[in-house]
């Protein structure tokens, strides 16, 4: 045990720091951003493009060595894609068309999006975080929806240099519009049910309603936040409690789509 | 000064190379712990230096602030346990001695991991990536116990 209380300093220091998430401080993160800021260029950005360029080069090898029954399934998959995108532009194309005898102007924009693979997931059980593996070097910004299928996972609430933290529907802290029928609400997360806020006791809401994500002013694709799990008024309260259940299912979640695009 | 020029190479190499494949830091070959296990070995000191510049190099390279600084000190007063107790004569010996020291290491960072994230535990990734990090050490160990690397 002799000479060995340094050993043990640095035990106790690196536990606090593991636990204590220092760098989320307000005065430790700026000099933890600043500290970033100057090896950014040498350590991040580079080892972003290497991670990129691993990323493609595994994938690629991935995809080689199993390319014939892959070629065989996704050539379906891409027969049925072509069929619903010849319909989708028709869409489109009546959209516009619609649009310009009403006197709209919708904008028709396509995001870049990004897949991550979640390599944590929340250890309290509530599933109101997931940890993906990208981050910074992928170009990641805090406030990137992410989604698997049709249904919203969550936002992006802290992206570090190699992964970043998402907040889920599940969370208590999240929150965000949703649209219900043609109203648009505040969906507030929780588990195993999130809720819609302020919804007036005239208003139609029915159990088996589906609520989707809202992005005013931008043509997101729409999302599915969930469906509506109970209706119910509480004491003389002006509004109704809507219970939502979230679409998505965490825990068996291994790949998700981030929107690189911020809300 | 050669230690801390290679471990940040071979800390920059597992967290933007090796981490890709084993998905996790958790499961990849922990190539910087086998040569700070070798150097520790060969030198006369306590080494905590060194245990702490490869530990917060992972740290900083894999945003896991502390985890591997823990991991790596323990790793070292562990090694300095053995040291006291037992000569490491031969290759031999010391490949023997680092099989249990550095599944033990590998015990406390995905205990660690465990206590403040959830992830699953692969068996199949974790032993790959043990028999990655031994065969790298089973190369490096050719100039044990007198030479230079």
């Amino acid at each position: 045990m002799k000479g060995q209380g340094p050993a043990f300093l640095l035990l106790s220091l690196s536990l606090l720091l593991y636990f204590s998430n220092p760098s989320t401080l307000p005065y430790v993160n700026k000099a933890y951003n600043f500290l970033r800021l100057m090896v950014r260029i040498i350590f991040f950005e580079l080892k972003g493009l290497v991670v990129e360029s691993t990323r493609k080069a595994l994938e690629t090898y991935v995809l080689l060595s199993r390319v014939g029954e892959e070629n065989r399934r996704l050539r379906g998959q891409l027969e049925e894609c072509a069929i619903y995108r010849t319909q989708l532009q028709t869409c489109e194309t009546n959209l516009l068309h619609i649009s310009k005898l009403i006197e709209l102007t919708p904008e028709l924009k396509h995001y870049p999006l990004l897949y991550a693979s979640v390599i944590a997931y929340d250890p309290s059980g509530n599933d109101t975080f997931l940890i993906v593996n990208r981050g910074q070097g992928a170009g990641l910004k805090e406030g990137m929806v992410v989604f698997h299928g049709d249904n919203l996972v969550g936002i992006l609430d802290r992206v570090y240099g190699g992964s970043s933290r998402v907040r889920t529907v599940f969370s208590q802290e999240f929150s965000i519009s949703a649209l219900l029928g043609d109203k648009a609400y505040i969906y507030r997360g929780g588990h195993p049910y999130g809720s819609l806020l302020h919804v007036n006791l005239e208003d139609e809401v029915k159990v088996g309603d589906v609520v989707f994500l809202r992005v005013p002013g931008k043509n997101f694709p729409q999302l599915t936040i969930g469906t509506v799990h109970s209706v119910y008024q509480e004491g003389k309260s002006f509004f109704k409690r809507v219970e939502v259940r979230p679409a998505v299912d965490i825990r068996r979640l291994s790949l998700c789509i981030v929107i690189k695009e911020e809300l | 000064m050669r230690f801390y020029l290679l471990a940040v190479l071979l800390a920059y190499f597992q967290s933007s190379v090796l981490m890709i494949f084993f998905q996790s830091f958790l499961f990849a070959p922990n190539l910087l712990l086998a040569y700070l296990f070798f150097e520790l070995m060969r030198e006369k000191g306590y080494g905590l230096k060194k245990a702490t510049f490869s530990g917060l190099s992972l740290d900083l390279l894999q945003d896991s602030l502390g985890l591997h600084l823990f991991s790596h000190t323990l790793f070292t007063m562990a090694v300095n346990a053995m040291k006291s107790r037992f000569e490491l004569l031969n290759r031999s010996s010391l490949l023997l001695a680092y099989v249990p020291l550095s599944l033990m290491e590998r015990l406390c960072l995905f205990a660690l991991f465990r206590l403040k994230y959830f992830s699953e535990f692969k068996p199949g990734l974790t032993l790959l990536g043990f028999l990655l990090e031994f065969i790298f050490l089973l190369i490096i160990s050719r100039w044990y116990p007198k030479g230079e690397v």
